[in-house]
């Protein structure tokens, strides 16, 4: 329905600066999620998408046209928040009717498209109630209903999943889904669950700190984070981070600290130090690349302790203590160990992602 | 709960609910018996019981009567004020701009002084020989020569402006606090759907400052219908009585009638007149819900 | 734009509507009565001058000048000011002494209500708002009568125990509420700790509770000091016992000295001004208006 771009979209209040230089486009019928941390600006960029609030500099385009000047009531756009808004003395006939009752259509035309609404989202028993009488999940879809009776040209979502129950939850991401791919209105939802991201989105936006981290599809963010932020943000459990320096000796290159050491293949060598020469690293290894054995393996594995075990039924999470830091390790669901038990770990070198300490950023 | 507790609360509590009982109760059953006798502030000791005299005298008294729709009235434009002004005020002290901590003290600063001092200020603000409002308009050349402004036709609406000067500070400090209820989001909403400042106020702010807007008219209407002491101050009552309020009435029946018992019988008329009115109001304000 | 610059409107318009009142009378203190009556008025007082404060206390920097009539030369005669200043020192004494036996009084008793739960709370409650709905001039006359049959009228304490009746239970109730919106979970572990329910108090409870403890005390203060029927008819007909408020009016009433008379109102209301910047950031906290406060926690 409408292709969304911003460019180099800014926000502060005060001496804050909520979104900085942000820029980025979003196609037309896409899912597009912009997840981060709370406080990192995605409802700040949303609400400026939406209108809410000025940018303090930059372009908002809806197509081809710059909307920056046009207030949120004529972008032909609908919103679902996290508080579901809404209006607490209508019923819910009276709320998804609303938005079209403001722009004066005819009451026949009114009449039918809340009823459509509602039996969409399976809630037509629910229209003579008020929002009081409701739980979090049928106010969910009276906020839904409400949103999509316009059938406005873009959703935007902030944050609609936080405030109904887990269980309920996973039933409405794959609903969400289906309504949008049946809809085909262009939708940005704002979250700060990255398994909602990894699960919905056509693309997503990582945010930090006002600043676009990352963006790209989803399993493209999870396999390639681009940065530190990136990496320890998604996925659970997060990424582990193993301090460390890169040194050669005898045609072999070796990536380690007094702990541990894993050697390199030679074209990945190659490129860190181009990139990053003579920098301390960080080594990033997902839980699910970390193996664990009481006896020692073949290849590079090193000593640790074992610190805690979580069984979680389909699988356990193995901490072990390497010198003063904890890292996280995925194993089967029958790995048995006591604390304290010294263990041998070996590291998945298709699952080593190798970062410049200083400056963050992805470097092989 | 345990045993202890309980004992010491009991302790803390009761002796001072007992005092607060008394001195509650002293003044009803005092004011009540006073109310059927025909007691006289000269000679305490010697007074007649009268049954229900004081009670049929004060429905054929045309002062009283008088008085009673100067009291209507007065609490009629008191509350109306007040409403408006203190739903105005926090408003604007809910938005968020420089200097909004200043203006909160300024706002609150009316509340402080007393209903005595305030119908002071009211006069002089007034005065028709130097007052700073005739001084104002005159400046601006809106009037020539000074006016008297309080009149028997505007005097009442003058207290009644003042006397909202003085509580509308503290009501809007309550409609604050339920207007820092409205959940963001619901604005935000209203915005996106379009809706005209007047809707967004009827369909957003009002369902969330309704309870306390109650609770003001409640206040209100018990405050000024039983407000005496400005128009002491202010109008002395004048002139000819045009802010005789029923409670002012009732003062100078025991103040320089010496009439203790008819006083008394008409203060009884002006309690039950508050309490029916703040019933009619939690009436008014609650049936929607059912 | 349009937004702000309402808004901006309304702040002005607010700040104007709430100080005006108190302007015109600071400025008619500050002028001579010449000025004061001039046509038309000076909205910006003219040759100010703070000698009418000085006056009110019996003394006059302008010695001689054009001020000192025969008005003036009879209130000195008749030992008036003298009245005056004892007044005010007379409501000195009485506020303190009601705000101390008020807090005395309704601390512990407003901590126990709002912090146990204690078996006919509600009925308790309910007395102690019901000193909020009588009418006052429905209590002055009885009172006045009980104090006349015990012939305490003039005296201090009958003034006392009047605005006693009235603070009480009004700052019990504040209070109520007051505590019971403070955070309980470091009390219950104090208690877990094995501190005293009065150690609890002390080291769990009254650290937080003390700036809101101390503006309720500043408005235990600010009721005697700004009532005026009980002053009034409880101690105006003596000398000795008249607090400030009771012998302005009658003062004033007799002897009509406008500027005199706006700066004897401008010392009442100094203290209502530095108590509305004390309790600015309270008022709200304290839910000194909101009855449902009480109930519902």
């Amino acid at each position: 329905m409408v292709r969304v771009r911003l460019e180099g979209v800014s926000k502060k209040y005060g001496s804050f600066l909520a979104v900085d230089k942000s820029s980025f486009e979003v196609d037309d019928k896409e899912f597009f999620i912009i997840l981060g941390p709370s406080g990192c600006g995605k409802s700040t960029t949303l609400n400026i998408i939406a209108g809410l609030e000025e940018p303090a500099e930059g372009k908002i385009y809806f197509d081809e046209q710059v909307v920056n000047d046009i207030p949120p009531e004529k972008r032909d756009i609908a919103m679902v928040f996290q508080s579901f808004a809404l209006y607490p003395n209508l019923s819910v006939n009276e709320n998804i009717a609303f938005p079209l009752k403001i722009r004066k259509r005819p009451k026949e035309e009114v009449r039918r498209k809340v009823q459509e609404a509602a039996e969409k989202l399976r809630i037509a028993h629910l229209l003579p109630k008020r929002p009081y009488q409701l739980s979090g999940g049928e106010r969910q879809r009276v906020a839904l209903a409400r949103a999509i009776v316009r059938e406005p040209k873009l959703f935007l979502l902030d944050e609609p999943l936080s405030n109904i129950d887990a269980k309920l939850r996973v039933h409405m991401r794959a609903e969400l889904i289906a309504l949008q791919k049946d809809l085909k209105i262009t939708t940005i939802y704002v979250t700060h669950d990255q398994v909602e991201a990894m699960t919905m989105a056509d693309r997503v936006l990582v945010m930090n700190q006002g600043k676009i981290a990352q963006m790209g599809k989803p399993l493209d963010v999870f396999r390639k984070p681009a940065n530190l932020f990136v990496a320890g943000f998604i996925g659970t459990p997060p990424m582990n981070f193993f301090p460390c320096t890169m040194k050669t000796s005898g045609g072999k290159t070796v990536l380690g600290d007094t702990y541990f050491s894993v050697t390199l293949d030679p074209a990945r060598a190659r490129t860190v130090s181009e990139k990053a020469p003579n920098s301390e690293l960080v080594l990033g290894v997902r839980p699910q690349h970390l193996s664990i054995s009481t006896s020692k393996m073949d290849g590079d594995s090193f000593a640790a302790e074992i610190f805690a075990v979580e069984p979680l039924g389909t699988e356990t999470i193995v901490d072990i203590k390497l010198g003063d830091n904890v890292y996280k390790a995925v194993t089967s669901a029958n790995f048995s160990s006591a604390i304290r038990e010294k263990v041998w770990v070996q590291i998945d070198p298709n699952g080593m992602q190798i970062f410049d300490k200083k400056t963050e950023m992805a470097v092989a | 709960m345990n045993l202890t507790e309980q004992k010491i609360a009991f302790v803390l509590v009761v002796p001072l609910i007992a005092v607060a009982f008394f001195v509650n109760g002293y003044p009803i059953v005092q004011s009540f018996w006073l109310s059927l006798t025909d007691t006289n502030l000269s000679d305490l000791a010697h007074y007649n019981f009268v049954g229900a005299d004081n009670y049929v005298n004060g429905l054929n008294d045309f002062f009283f009567q008088r008085s009673a729709i100067v009291s209507i009235r007065f609490v009629a434009e008191t509350t109306a004020m007040v409403a408006v002004a203190s739903i105005a005020i926090a408003l604007v002290l809910n938005e968020k701009f420089r200097g909004s901590g200043l203006l909160k003290v300024i706002v609150i600063v009316p509340w402080a002084i007393s209903e005595y001092a305030v119908g002071i200020l009211g006069g002089f603000f007034l005065n028709a020989n130097f007052g700073l409002w005739n001084g104002v308009l005159t400046n601006l050349g809106l009037i020539k020569g000074n006016t008297n402004w309080l009149t028997a036709q505007m005097a009442l609406d003058w207290v009644a402006i003042f006397y909202t000067w003085n509580i509308a500070p503290l009501m809007s400090f309550f409609i604050l606090t339920s207007l820092q209820t409205v959940p963001e989001d619901l604005y935000k909403m209203s915005r996106v759907d379009g809706a005209s400042p007047f809707r967004r106020f009827r369909y957003v702010t009002f369902p969330f400052i309704r309870y306390a807007l109650l609770i003001v008219l409640v206040l209100t209407t018990m405050a000024a219908g039983s407000a005496t002491v400005i128009m002491y101050s202010m109008t002395l009552g004048g002139p000819g009585g045009a802010t005789q309020t029923a409670t002012y009435y009732s003062f100078v029946q025991f103040l320089q009638k010496r009439q203790l018992g008819y006083g008394a019988a008409l203060s009884w008329y002006i309690f039950i007149f508050l309490i029916a009115t703040t019933m009619l109001y939690f009436y008014l304000l609650t049936r929607r819900r059912k | 734009m349009v937004r702000k610059s309402v808004l901006g409107a309304f702040v002005v318009l607010i700040a104007i509507w709430s100080l005006t009142p108190i302007y015109t009378i600071v400025n008619i203190s500050l002028m001579r009565m010449d000025n004061v009556v001039h046509i038309p008025g000076y909205i910006v007082p003219k040759d100010p001058t703070f000698n009418q404060y000085f006056r009110l206390f019996g003394s006059d920097i302008k010695t001689g000048g054009v001020e000192v009539g025969a008005a003036e030369q009879q209130f000195r005669k008749f030992g008036q000011y003298q009245g005056l200043t004892r007044g005010l020192i007379n409501i000195l004494i009485i506020a303190p002494v009601v705000m101390i036996i008020t807090m005395l009084a309704a601390v512990p008793a407003g901590y126990a209500l709002g912090r146990f739960r204690i078996k006919y709370r509600n009925a308790y409650l309910g007395i102690l708002l019901g000193s909020r709905a009588i009418p006052p001039v429905s209590v002055v006359i009885p009172y006045y009568f009980l104090f006349k049959s015990v012939n305490l009228l003039g005296n201090p304490i009958s003034l006392i125990i009047a605005d006693l009746s009235i603070t009480i239970p009004i700052i019990t109730w504040i209070l109520t509420g007051f505590f019971g919106s403070l955070p309980r979970d470091l009390e219950k572990a104090a208690r877990v700790d094995g501190a005293t329910m009065s150690q609890a108090f002390r080291y769990a409870v009254l650290p937080f509770a003390l700036p809101g403890l101390g503006a309720t005390a500043v408005l235990a203060f600010l009721y005697p000091w700004n009532e005026f029927l009980n002053a009034w008819l409880l101690t105006g007909g003596s000398v000795s016992g008249q607090v400030y408020n009771s012998f302005m009016t009658s003062f004033f009433a007799m002897q009509a000295v406008d500027n005199l008379f706006a700066s004897a109102v401008v010392i009442q209301i100094i203290p209502a001004l530095v108590v509305a910047a004390i309790l600015q950031r309270y008022i709200t906290r304290l839910k000194i208006v909101d009855p449902s406060a009480v109930v519902m926690t």
